[in-house]
């Protein structure tokens, strides 16, 4: 039968029968294999070697960084147009990434810098022929006057101001047209190490002044939309909802970035950006999953650079609720909980666990002060002496959009059933997690993040001063607070880090909160991507970065 | 006839308030507020009461109903809490990026729903029928989500087959801005380059809409084609000696009074289909943006989202109404 004949026969219901069958097994057959096996990533990325593609969930819309502080990719953007005054040093290691080296600080704004004996004045020389893409330069009255914007908004900059102890923009004073100094009320143990967080980075004055209306003196309104700063990149161009594009300051003081393009793409769903720096259309992928991470792990053309960082899982427990105002029900909670099941099975062995109120790579770290590990007699013992040897019932409050939180909630509220505690799952958006933890308004909730100062007092200092608006387990420890308070106005390194230990101690015997997870950074690259130096606030700058 | 129309314009403000004073009282009932975001995660109380009073959430639910319902009259529409800007602005931005992709889809919905529900209507056999009820079925148990996640996996990252599933168009293609469509405009303009980058990038999102929501319009086709071919009507003209073309004529022509109202249901389900599948496809149409409007309690931006996608499927159905009159005799107004 020729083939014209096969196709003009007419079709018997068999012949329908038999094509359909085939046609079945075509289409489920391409189907598991599509879905049983990925093809090899591209040893090579398609993006150009001037330009960078990061594959973000988001891109912020909101530039501003006096309300929005409390947004990462935020902070991620302005990092890459405003620069501080100085950075911790950093070392370089076998992969071409960076770490931290906490022993000093390199220049970048300020040339150099002196604080008086009595800890009560800090005075900065800034670096001359610094300009903006504007072309404005950097001077001593442009700090002024950033200074007096952070007093006159209120906002981020006001919170560093008390935490420095400066008292008004008075204190700040201009010494000549590169010399600057900050006064404060009393003495401070933190004017230099807060100085490499980008919230105190300089905008150019000048532009933004030129923007300023006698409603908007502040030109917060030109802020939400526009970022000049003195760093390596300017904005060329946004989309909203879809990208940002930036280009080099051509002003730039520094070496000069290898991007002439750094173009963040806006992907939210994290398993279309696995896919994307798989294929290598993006070079950069933040905030995929730990499962995803360990999957590319075993991927060729890609890499993952692991760092430690501040970033702790934490759940506080809300110490002025009913049986959770107990030490004793805090601490059955502690040793109810499988720590290695949670680092193996939730963070794929990735993230490592938190010994303590501190992260491991902060001065004054002390792994030896945590007792902590699954021991259920012990934890429905604890239960028992306070009264509860039948178990209560209680409520974790948790929001959706991180991956791992979910089963993270699912294993505590299982381990917890072992001991007699009832644990039901709220499950909430992100922003009502935040508003319910401010408010008290939760038994146990979760959160992440850390310090961005490395100094441990400022870290107790947020989270567990008896004042502190994040202070969310309304934790009052009267000594706590009193050592804290000293040593953030203490010049005396050896009895600083003696009532570092003892505040430790106290917290990790208290437990307002129940630390299951540092997470640690892993940036997934293209591996042809390298000198990835992460700050300290867990962001990093793109013009550190080369690509080959 | 035009009094019928003006009577369904007339009552359109009313049912967009309506809408929108439910979502008000949704939005209000779950006790977030905006200003947490808005104020930053080191606010201390003082400056949380004065964001909310800027805001007016310190001031009671009805109190802030009859000021936003004064503000919208006025053509305020708010600013949002993420953005910073107005959302009106933010929502006209963005509304072209979704009526572009839901439109395509819904054409195409239609081109290939028609014929197949048609052709699958005069076959006899069990085996379209059963391909037929079993496509509808899978389409409608499928979260559009799920169905474009696995659209790029199979067609990006593992046959290599589709352009990147990011965005409307590629970064180095700068379209001239006219209807906002880039794959229109590109049309308009005579740009190829833009035509091509935007066509790429509609391709996966599309054909997610049309995998999930083809099959309805398949399957009303089919059953509507498949009664009328069996209804006395028809054997009335077979008997009378009709040509088997005109019977069909008649078949189709009967058959047209709710394929038009599921394709005007599909259109206006779509703007709330496109939430999701812009998410996954990094859209940047409303959809996307009503998504975080939710994550981050931006009450202004979700307001203003549900005014409009209210209104267009209201609008929708006003217009598939005026269009069973044109095409069904028997309906008079």
């Amino acid at each position: 039968m020729s083939e014209l004949d096969r196709w003009t026969q007419p079709r018997t219901r068999r012949d329908i029968l038999v094509a359909g069958g085939k046609l079945s097994l075509v289409l489920a057959g391409g189907s598991l294999l599509a879905a049983c096996q990925t093809s090899p990533a591209p040893s090579t990325s398609k993006t150009a070697k001037n330009t960078l593609v990061v594959a973000e969930p988001y891109v912020p819309q909101n530039l501003d960084r006096e309300f929005g502080a409390g947004d990462p990719i935020n902070q991620e953007l302005n990092m890459q147009m405003v620069e501080p005054l100085m950075e911790w040093k950093r070392k370089l290691r076998p992969d071409g990434a960076y770490d931290f080296d906490f022993s000093g600080y390199d220049p970048v704004l300020a040339q150099s810098w002196q604080v008086s004996a009595d800890g009560r004045t800090c005075t900065f020389t800034l670096r001359q022929g610094v300009k903006s893409p504007k072309g404005n330069e950097l001077t001593a009255e442009v700090l002024k006057w950033n200074y007096d914007r952070y007093f006159g908004l209120k906002g981020t900059g006001l919170f560093f101001m008390q935490v420095l102890n400066i008292a008004s923009p008075d204190d700040v004073k201009i010494i000549d047209k590169y010399t600057i100094s900050l006064t404060s009320s009393k003495p401070s143990s933190l004017w230099l190490s807060v100085q490499p967080q980008h919230f105190l980075g300089p905008f150019d004055a000048v532009e933004y002044k030129s923007q300023a209306t006698s409603s908007d003196p502040w030109a917060l309104e030109f802020g939400k939309q526009n970022i000049v700063g003195f760093g390596p990149y300017q904005i060329q161009s946004r989309i909203v909802g879809q990208q940002t594009v930036l280009i080099p300051n051509p002003n730039y003081w520094g070496k000069k970035p290898q991007f002439d393009q750094v173009i963040f793409k806006e992907v939210p769903q994290d398993a279309i950006r696995y896919s994307l720096l798989l294929s290598g259309d993006v070079d950069m992928a933040r905030n995929l999953s730990f499962a995803q991470l360990a999957q590319l792990k075993g991927q060729s053309g890609v890499k993952v650079y692991d760092f430690l960082s501040s970033d702790l899982t934490e759940f506080p427990i809300q110490t002025e609720h009913q049986y959770l105002s107990d030490k004793r029900v805090r601490q059955a909670m502690a040793w109810a909980l499988p720590y290695d099941q949670i680092i193996q099975n939730i963070y794929k062995g990735l993230a490592t666990q938190p010994f303590g109120p501190l992260p491991q790579m902060f001065p004054g770290f002390d792994k030896t002060l945590w007792p902590y590990h699954q021991d259920l007699n012990k934890a429905k013992s604890l239960l028992s002496d306070a009264g509860l040897a039948n178990g209560f019932s209680t409520t974790i409050t948790y929001a959706t959009g991180i991956p791992e939180d979910e089963p993270l909630v699912l294993l505590m509220q299982s381990a917890f059933k072992q001991v007699g505690i009832n644990a039901e799952l709220n499950k909430v958006t992100p922003s009502a997690l935040s508003q319910n933890e401010f408010m008290g308004q939760f038994d146990i909730g979760l959160k992440h993040g850390g310090s961005n100062d490395p100094d441990q007092y400022y870290s107790y200092f947020l989270e567990y001063d008896k004042d502190s608006v994040i202070n969310y387990p309304r934790w009052k420890n009267d000594q706590v607070t009193s050592l804290i308070r000293q040593g953030l106005v203490s010049q005396d390194t050896q009895q600083r880090l003696r009532a570092g230990k003892q505040i430790q101690q106290t917290i990790i015997d208290e437990v307002p909160y129940l630390e299951l997870g540092e997470a640690g950074i892993h940036w997934p690259v293209r591996s042809n991507v390298s000198g990835i130096f992460q700050r300290i606030n867990r962001e990093i700058v793109y013009a550190d970065i080369v690509k080959t | 006839m035009i009094r019928y129309i003006l009577g369904r314009v007339a009552i359109l403000p009313v049912q967009v308030l309506a809408v929108l004073l439910f979502t008000f009282i949704l939005s209000r009932l779950t006790k977030q507020s905006p200003a947490f975001y808005m104020a930053g995660p080191y606010a201390t109380q003082e400056t949380l009461a004065r964001v909310e009073s800027q805001l007016g959430l310190d001031k009671p639910i009805y109190v802030q109903f009859g000021v936003y319902v004064a503000n919208v009259l006025r053509g305020n529409f708010g600013v949002s809490v993420i953005t910073g800007r107005s959302t009106l602005a933010d929502i006209t931005d963005r509304l072209p990026a979704t009526l572009e992709l839901i439109t395509i889809s819904l054409v195409l919905a239609v081109a290939i729903g028609l014929p197949l529900g048609i052709l699958t209507a005069f076959k006899s056999s069990r085996i379209a029928g059963g391909l037929t009820t079993a496509y509808g079925l899978l389409a409608g148990s499928f979260p559009d989500f799920v169905v474009g996640i696995l659209a790029v996996f199979v067609f990006y990252t593992t046959l290599h087959w589709a352009t990147a599933p990011v965005g409307r168009i590629d970064a180095s293609v700068i379209p001239t801005k006219l209807t906002g469509s880039y794959f229109l405009d590109g049309i308009l303009t005579g740009n190829l380059a833009a035509v091509q980058s935007s066509a790429a990038h509609l391709v996966l999102p599309v054909l997610t809409m049309l995998v999930v929501y083809t099959g309805g319009i398949i399957k009303i086709v089919r059953t509507s084609v498949r009664e009328l071919r069996t209804s006395e009507m028809v054997f009335y003209a077979k008997a009378c000696g009709f040509y088997e073309r005109t019977r069909l004529w008649y078949v189709l022509r009967n058959a047209l009074p709710p394929i038009v109202t599921i394709t005007g249901v599909t259109y206006g389900v779509l703007i709330g289909a496109a939430v999701l599948v812009e998410t996954v496809f990094g859209w940047g149409g409303v959809g996307q943006y009503s998504v975080q409007a939710i994550a981050f309690s931006d009450f202004p931006a979700l307001q203003t989202f549900v005014i409009f996608a209210t209104t267009f499927s209201l609008v929708v159905y006003i217009v598939v109404d005026i269009l069973q009159v044109v095409i069904n005799p028997r309906l008079r107004y």
